[in-house]
């Protein structure tokens, strides 16, 4: 079964500039997508259409069967996203609170909330850190709390824009294991990274895009070979005719 | 590891930030109008019960101050025009410059005032997250049918939750133009504008992002807000607080 259907779409800024051209795009659940591009190449613009941040100027997206546009609450609970600068998502004065501001958004009685929110601390390893002032976690915590507070929310899909930026090797990992662990659960991932070195060992399917289109969409053994071309660098054990390890081991 | 603006919520487990955040609005309310009303005397009784929480509460002072810095420059600067222009027994003469007695009196007695006034804020936004301001703000508009209370409320908490984000901003830039040697250039206008303009900028585009992060995960005015209960505690501050304002205006 398709979680999220994409027909048609294209979205046009209000500058005049084509940041979508024609999507066409089916994501099965519980799928693993890496999504790939040079910058400017739509990927983000692509994604806040999942959860109704954009709208379409043309075409429809549907996320569990609904239309976005129809419903975009529903479409936010069922699609988590986290950002690529995790401070500017840190919503909270402290680790509970910032986990705590989606089910409030969802207008949960307290009790709820509090369940919810232990439940995804303790997903993410984070339980210790309620109390702390999310500012001061490292940029790896700091990404774990996102995921928490979009665990919180009990989406079916988890949208990461470059989960791994600015993050040192220890960081990098403990957001990785997170994600495959997500996947794992049964959760749809989709991952945008033009650094497909680090996520490439767990996807299942890897799309790139170039210029507002999706220029490639398969296995990524199939595609990495050309992927050079639109300016994704392929991973260096590619490279080495090796195969790709995941970082995890 | 980031560091933190002080002017902002500090989680903790003293009184005061066991307080029921109605009641720490309504303290300072009182403590205002006491400061404004009050003399030297209530102005001690006031800085004796500032100092008592601050030892209590053990807000970040050093850090604070340093936040407080142009604050203290705006309140030194009261003070030489008070001294200047107030008419009064001469202090001190020099050549045309006259300083008076009453004009020392007044100008200390203003920027203690202020002082006291800015001093318990920064205590209430030290002990207080934002969420829980946004709920106290709506409950006492409630009452008031023709005030929009939720959007009022909102706006507040963000001002709130934007203060330690603009003072952040505001830091970050101001170092990067020092680590460009800004401190060369003597002309203050010249510096001011150097930093408001990409300081203005960022905010706006930390705003946006903000917001974006927000809605993603389906921010409205209607939500869950913090539960408020006032306890014992609460209580027996009021009575306390209503005795002391009470006592500083009529002496």
């Amino acid at each position: 079964m398709d979680i999220i259907e994409i027909k048609n779409l294209s979205h046009r800024f209000s500058d005049g500039t084509l940041g979508l051209d024609q999507i066409n795009l089916r994501i099965e659940a519980g799928a693993f997508v890496v999504l790939a591009g040079a910058n400017g190449s739509g990927k983000t613009t692509l994604i806040r259409h999942l959860n109704g941040l954009l709208q379409p100027s043309v075409g429809c997206v549907k996320v569990d069967g609904v239309s976005v546009q129809k419903d975009p609450m529903r479409a936010r609970r069922l699609v988590g996203m986290m950002f690529q600068d995790a401070d500017s998502q840190i919503v909270g004065e402290t680790v509970y609170a910032d986990v705590a501001f989606g089910p409030e958004n969802l207008q949960l009685d307290q009790d709820q909330i509090r369940k919810r929110v232990a439940s995804a601390l303790k997903v993410v390893g984070m339980t210790a850190f309620a109390d702390q002032r999310p500012h001061l976690l490292s940029g790896g915590e700091k990404r774990r709390l996102s995921i928490a507070g979009i665990l919180v929310m009990e989406p079916k899909v988890i949208v990461c824009d470059e989960p791994f930026t600015s993050l040192d090797y220890p960081g990098v990992r403990q957001v990785l294991k997170q994600i495959v662990a997500l996947h794992q659960a049964g959760h749809t991932i989709v991952v945008i990274t033009h650094d497909l070195e680090k996520v490439l060992a767990h996807c299942d399917r890897l799309i790139i895009m170039q210029k507002g289109k999706i220029v490639r969409d398969g296995l990524p053994g199939e595609i990495v070979a050309d992927m050079e071309t639109f300016g994704v660098r392929a991973p260096c054990a590619f490279q080495l005719g090796m195969e790709v390890r995941s970082w995890l081991n | 590891m980031a560091e933190l603006t002080s002017v902002s919520f500090h989680p903790g487990t003293s009184v005061l930030h066991r307080l029921d955040v109605r009641f720490k609005i309504l303290f300072l309310i009182m403590i205002s109008f006491s400061s404004i009303g009050g003399g030297f005397i209530g102005l001690g009784l006031l800085s004796a019960l500032l100092t008592a929480v601050i030892l209590h509460s053990r807000p970040p002072l050093k850090s604070g101050f340093k936040e407080f810095r142009f604050f203290l420059i705006l309140l030194l600067l009261i003070l030489i025009a008070r001294m200047l222009t107030t008419p009064g027994a001469v202090l001190i003469e020099i050549n045309a410059i006259t300083i008076t007695r009453q004009g020392m009196l007044s100008g200390l007695l203003i920027c203690w005032r202020l002082l006291i006034i800015a001093m318990f804020g920064f205590l209430f936004l030290f002990s207080t997250p934002s969420g829980q301001i946004k709920a106290a703000v709506e409950w006492f508009l409630r009452p008031f049918g023709f005030i929009p209370a939720k959007h009022i409320a909102t706006m507040m908490g963000l001002i709130v939750r934007f203060i330690p984000v603009i003072l952040n901003q505001a830091k970050e830039t101001a170092e990067a133009q020092r680590a460009r040697c800004l401190e060369n250039r003597k002309n203050p206008l010249y510096r001011i504008t150097r930093l408001s303009i990409p300081l203005i900028r960022r905010t706006f585009e930390q705003a946006d992002r903000l917001i974006v992060a927000m809605e993603a995960r389906g921010y409205s005015e209607n939500r869950s807000d913090p539960t408020l209960n006032a306890n014992r505690i609460d209580w027996i501050a009021l009575l306390i607080l209503i005795g002391m304002s009470v006592w500083i205006m009529i002496i």
